[in-house]
């Protein structure tokens, strides 16, 4: 044995290698957290500057309560999401909500918050399905809800039907929900922020949250631990159901009436919503806050469009770019604090 | 657990994963047959081909990306695109050869962009060829004020009349789309990264692929499979129109995935895709004939489309079971 | 034979590389250099920065500062690709394999052979045969599918594959950790053929037994420094330890690593006649309160499908599990849980790691339940979490910036050290353990060693399967041998000897 040419070796082991961040690092790093935060304002500014009526405060509520729906239906999406899975049926659970609701209240079957209550009991019923359908039948959820999404119009529009496809919301609560506020709050407004907050807390302090995000990480591993990952999977799905339905009724509150086409093609407002939040499709990353950051882009969208008066032939082509767009410049931001 | 049941499992379940959506073929024609007498005739079953030639192609495209991991919802929209473009070019040239490398010029644009988010940005392609499903159709909705446009040419009577042998161009570029296709993804490099891509991206780039370049020559390929479906949709449509082949994309994806083929990609051929096919166009002209109203017509096809994916999934379950692997709890075919 | 190359000049050279990641200096002005025909070893706790370093010159990652040099040249390494084309070749600590191709097209991809477009299958087969048998891995059929083998074979088809780029610089990155004795010979063997035709061979291990064997220079690491590069054949064992761990060696550990303990009589698990498939045949034993058993045996013996089956993932079990007694049906992990048993899987990366969680969120995945508000409310207790973890990351000595850094930034071995973690915090009754220590350096592997002799002292009973015999004898009261799926040999701890213990390996023929 040699004695080691080493002038090193008197140092105390394991010393710390951690470094401060640098201010680049750190730059890049709230860049990417918060990256969609700044499409909003960016979009915000291009939107004012080029429509002047966009920025004012008439407007901003009403993107907000034409963002409520979006907004509500894409919490259960997020989660859907994080556990590698999707939900096309939203727009149809949707309908099936508001049609549920309304023959029981319309043919004064119960009062009012007990329909509701069943509207929702359905809703949460065929996100049940979808998720048994998926999990134990073992079918992928794209197929499984683009069925659903065209069983459960149907059976929806069946519903419709005995009322002359057509119902109108009558019921009192409905219109206060639509039509009141609360110090320039709508309550509508008010029942997506509640909602968020319950969901919030859900996904962030709970064991069921924790599970979502380590069965989208790694399924097999999670398995291993003991989780009873179907479970919490089909109950992801109802979840996602009943969020679609709470979606749905507040829609309808704001329509005003229940026609065939409540909900038709809303899934892809909601999945972009999920997915400009920086969501991945293939599961374990996600944020319910930025979901709602992502649901506020696609209302702006809509929104100015409107206010452009841009044809609606060509509104959804315009609405396709911009979805790009935001894409892009999200995108960016996390190259940029990778690289 | 004995074995020979593990053994019977293990051969049903593989009998089943090979033959069970052709014997579910052969079910259905029986069904139509005895719903219909006139269905189960040549005419019709050329008819059949002819009516869902556009999917056929456009699966060929759409096998490529789901096996390299990605989604393509744009087909439809981007045919519809390039349609219109080659209608409006034509009525103002009158030049078929002009017209037609307009619309291709469009299909290869659509796929360069898609192609170029997906593999350079890297945004998820669900999102970008979504997008394109809606702004594409939207462009092609735009551009004709939403009326189709109407034209004659000798091309389209060609297409439409024409034979070779008994076989009629349009089935001819259904064959030569499978082909093409066939070739490209058993005896090309493209092909072999086209598995790579779907089993792990990470390391195929570490293994020295340029995965992004091969990422985009799949999109290409889509956008090429894209062009020859415009023709035979603009030829059989004798117009070109801003709402043809609605819901291409999604039967497209149900044929490929029906047929076999992982979702999660990695996997699959083409054998499968044209099975998932020849199933999907079965279905879509059987249930035609029968003269439904709109919703039951995709009520019944939700339900036999999903019944099929049952017995696809069993038969994955029982070769997994046979084969004694672990974890059965655990996979789904949409597994990661 | 090595002593005239010595001289010659480096074929390979890094100088004064630097790499930041967000938060963590992991290399900090390293110098490394390799020469032809050497064996060099590249040592270093877990986290040193050794595998950073390499992908560095895989162009997986590129230096924030310093530049390297190959033949005298500067070279720039922007894309995995750029590496392969000057002739650097690696074969990576987690395994980059695609599971879904076969063994052929895994080793030709991306330099497929054949005119512009067109694949030559052919020469694809030919070569990938003729690549196997000089490695001599035939018995591999090359037409399977890289998820049908199991993880060993996956290595060895990795090596065969770097080798077959006739690279002048092979990076071999911990390849022996999957690997039984003879395989390892087997692959030294092939390096030293390698070495004598001039090829520069970079080797990581944390097994310095393979390091004083069969290499001839070594470069040690440390907190992302270079500590030095000392000339193997004049020095030692623990020469090499004191300059990774940068002390006396007596101050950190005693090579006596198991303190003394006796396994009670009370019979906690016992298995009787269990069978699993074709793979473990009617294996009866008994495992007794506070005892530790090793299972070892060839690779594919049936020891790694005996610990599933009694964590409830195999299917076809046949046989009796009793429980204190009593039977149980386990057929999944959560029953397996239920009944007090876990299971750390050989396949770390796919069936333990979530990588994009943090290593907090890993830790305690299993064992949520225990840090609720109250027992009706799943509300996660982030303190108590938080406490418990950072508790566990000091007792296994996990290198990490903080309790809630992603897992996927953390080094190899450190990944490992976590989910063994996982199961510690658990504390459950009976602890199988496959292959727990496989990329740990020398110094945790003895304090993980310690950590469960003393759970063992609690009352726990572990079982711990490897190929590694050697750590097998160390650490267990009793050594089971598997053979061919069946239970050939059950040694007590007095009783045996490496000799008998390789001689029963090996099916009871005499080892040479
Ligand atoms: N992508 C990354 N992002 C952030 N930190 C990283 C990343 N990769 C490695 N590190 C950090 O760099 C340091 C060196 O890691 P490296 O993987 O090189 O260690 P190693 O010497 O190979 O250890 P082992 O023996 O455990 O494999 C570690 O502290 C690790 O946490
Ligand atoms: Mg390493």
């Amino acid at each position: 044995m040699t004695n080691n040419p080493l002038e090193t070796s008197s140092t105390p082991p394991l010393a710390k290698r951690t470094v401060e961040f640098r201010k680049g690092e750190v730059i890049s790093s709230i860049f990417s957290q918060f990256g969609i935060l700044f499409i909003v304002i960016l979009l915000a500014i291009v939107f004012g500057a080029t429509a002047p009526r966009f920025l004012l405060v008439q407007n901003i509520v009403n993107i907000f309560k034409q963002v409520s729906v979006v907004a509500i239906m894409a919490i259960g999406m997020t989660m859907v999401i994080l556990i590698g899975g999707i939900d096309l049926s939203v727009g149809s659970v949707a309908l099936l909500a508001g049609a549920t609701t309304m023959y029981f209240i319309n043919h004064e079957v119960t009062n009012t918050p007990i329909a509701i209550l069943l509207g929702l009991l359905a809703s949460a019923l065929v996100g049940l399905l979808n998720g048994v359908l998926v999990e134990k039948a073992k079918i992928s959820p794209i197929i499984v809800t683009l069925g659903t999404m065209i069983a459960i119009r149907g059976l929806a529009q069946s519903i419709l039907w005995l009322d002359n496809s057509w119902a109108w919301v009558k019921a009192p609560l409905f219109k206060f929900v639509a039509n009141e506020s609360i110090l320039f709050f709508p309550l509508v407004v008010i029942v997506m922020l509640v909602m968020y907050l319950i969901f919030w807390f859900i996904l962030s302090q709970t064991s069921f949250g924790r599970y979502l995000y380590a069965i989208g990480g790694n399924q097999k591993a999670t398995y291993l631990c003991g989780i009873p990952v179907e479970r919490v999977k089909i109950f992801a799905y109802t979840l996602c159901g009943f969020t679609a339905g709470v979606g749905g009724l507040v829609l309808i509150s704001r329509l005003s009436a229940v026609s065939p086409a409540v909900g038709l093609r809303i899934e892809f407002d909601v999945i972009t919503a999920v997915i400009l939040g920086g969501a991945s499709l293939s599961g374990g990353s996600g944020r319910l806050e930025k979901t709602l950051l992502g649901a506020i882009i696609v209302g702006m969208i809509l929104n100015y469009l409107t206010i452009k008066g841009i044809p609606g032939t060509l509104q959804s082509a315009v609405n396709g770019f911009i979805i790009l767009i935001a894409a892009v410049l999200d995108r960016l931001s996390k190259v940029r604090s990778a690289g | 657990m004995p074995n020979n049941q593990r053994d019977f499992r293990l051969v049903f379940g593989r009998v089943l994963q090979t033959y069970g959506l052709l014997l579910m073929v052969i079910v259905l024609l029986v069904i139509f047959t005895f719903l219909n007498e006139r269905f189960f005739t040549l005419q019709n079953l050329k008819n059949i081909l002819e009516q869902n030639a556009a999917l056929a192609i456009v699966a060929v495209g759409v096998t490529f990306s789901i096996i390299s991991g990605n989604f393509d919802l744009s087909p439809g929209a981007a045919i519809a695109l390039a349609g219109v473009v080659l209608a409006l070019v034509y009525t103002h040239t009158n030049n078929m050869w002009i017209a037609a490398g307009a619309a291709l010029g469009v299909s290869l644009l659509v796929g360069l962009f898609n192609g170029a988010l997906i593999s350079y940005f890297r945004i998820n392609s669900v999102i970008v060829t979504l997008a394109a499903m809606i702004w594409a159709r939207g462009l092609a909705l735009g551009l004709t004020s939403a009326d189709s446009i109407p034209f004659q040419s000798r091309f389209v009577e060609f297409m439409n009349n024409a034979s070779f042998l008994g076989v009629s161009p349009i089935i001819l570029l259904i064959i030569l789309s499978f082909v093409l296709g066939w070739f490209l993804l058993g005896y090309t490099r493209l092909g072999r990264y086209t598995y790579a891509l779907g089993g792990d991206s990470e390391a195929t780039k570490q293994a020295g692929v340029n995965t992004a370049l091969y990422t985009l020559l799949i999109f290409l390929i889509s956008a090429f499979l894209v062009w020859t479906g415009t023709l035979v949709t603009v030829s059989r449509l004798s117009a070109g129109a801003p709402n043809a082949v609605y819901g291409l994309e999604f039967d497209a994806i149900v044929a490929v995935i029906i047929g076999g083929n992982s979702m999660t990609g990695g996997e699959g051929n083409l054998g499968k895709t044209l099975i998932g096919v020849l199933f999907i166009a079965i279905l879509n002209n059987g249930l035609s004939t029968l003269g439904m109203r709109d919703s039951s017509f995709y009520l019944y096809k939700g339900f036999i489309i999903l019944i099929a994916l049952f017995f696809e999934v069993m038969s994955r379950r029982m070769i997994v079971k046979g084969q004694g692997s672990t974890l059965s709890g655990n996979e789904t075919v949409s597994g990661h | 034979m090595t002593q005239s190359l010595q001289e010659s000049p480096p074929i390979l050279e890094m100088t004064g590389i630097t790499k930041r990641f967000p938060g963590v200096l992991a290399l900090n002005r390293v110098n490394f250099s390799v020469k032809r025909g050497e064996i060099h070893s590249l040592i270093g706790q877990n986290g040193a920065g050794k595998s950073t370093l390499m992908k560095i010159l895989a162009g997986v990652y590129s230096a924030d500062e310093g530049t390297i040099c190959m033949e005298e040249q500067p070279i720039h390494l922007r894309h995995p690709s750029d590496s392969l084309n000057k002739g650097i070749a690696i074969v990576y600590q987690e395994l980059s394999l695609l599971p879904n191709l076969t063994v052929a097209q895994n080793i030709f991809l991306g330099r497929e052979p054949g005119k512009w477009l067109l694949l030559d299958n052919k020469t694809i087969f030919n070569r990938s045969r003729q690549i196997l048998e000089s490695v001599g891995i035939d018995h591999i059929d090359i037409h399977t599918k890289i998820a049908d083998i199991p993880l060993a074979q996956r290595q060895l088809v990795e090596i065969a594959k770097a080798l077959s780029h006739n690279p002048k610089v092979l990076i071999l990155d911990e390849p022996t950790a999957p690997l039984t004795g003879d395989d390892t010979k087997h692959l030294f063997d092939i390096l030293k053929r390698l070495r004598s035709q001039g090829v520069a061979i970079i080797f990581i291990t944390h097994r310095l037994k393979e390091v004083i064997t069969y290499c001839d220079r070594g470069t040690v690491l440390r907190n992302g420094q270079t500590v030095g590069c000392v000339d193997i054949h004049n020095t030692s064992e623990s020469a090499l330890i004191e300059m990774m761990i940068g002390q006396k060696l007596e101050n950190f550990y005693r090579s006596d690593t198991a303190t003394k303990h006796l396994p009670k009589q009370e019979v906690v698990l016992e298995v009787q006649g269990l069978s699993v498939g074709k793979k473990v045949r009617d294996v009866t034993f008994q495992v007794r309160r506070g005892e530790i058993i090793g299972i070892t045996g060839l690779l594919g013996a049936g020891q790694n499908e005996l610990a599933r089956a009694l964590f409830g993932i195999e299917n076809q079990v046949a046989g009796v599990i009793r429980r204190n007694g009593k039977p149980v049906r386990i057929s999944s992990p959560s029953e397996a849980i239920y009944h007090g048993i876990c299971l750390l899987t050989e396949n770390r990366k796919e069936e333990g790691l979530i990588l994009e969680m943090s290593v907090k969120e890993n830790m305690t995945l299993p064992s949520l339940a225990f840090f609720r508000l109250s027992k009706w409310i799943p509300v996660v207790n982030h303190r108590k979490e938080h406490s418990r973890v950072e508790e566990f990351i000091r007792k296994v000595n996990i290198v990490t910036r903080s309790a809630n850094t992603r897992l996927r930034t953390l080094s190899g071995g450190n990944q490992q050290k976590t989910i063994v973690a996982r199961w510690l915090l658990r504390n459950l009754e009976i602890l199988l353990f496959i292959e727990p220590t496989r990329g740990i350096d020398v110094g945790a592997k003895a304090e993980i060693y310690r950590l469960l002799s003393s759970l063992a002292n609690e009352g726990k009973s572990i079982i711990v399967v490897s190929t590694d015999h050697v750590e097998v004898m160390g650490i267990s009261d009793r050594v089971f041998v598997m053979y061919k799926g069946r239970l050939a040999k059950i040694f007590d701890k007095v009783e045996v000897s490496e000799e008998k213990l390789l001689f029963e390996i090996q099916g009871g023929v005499p080892h040479d």
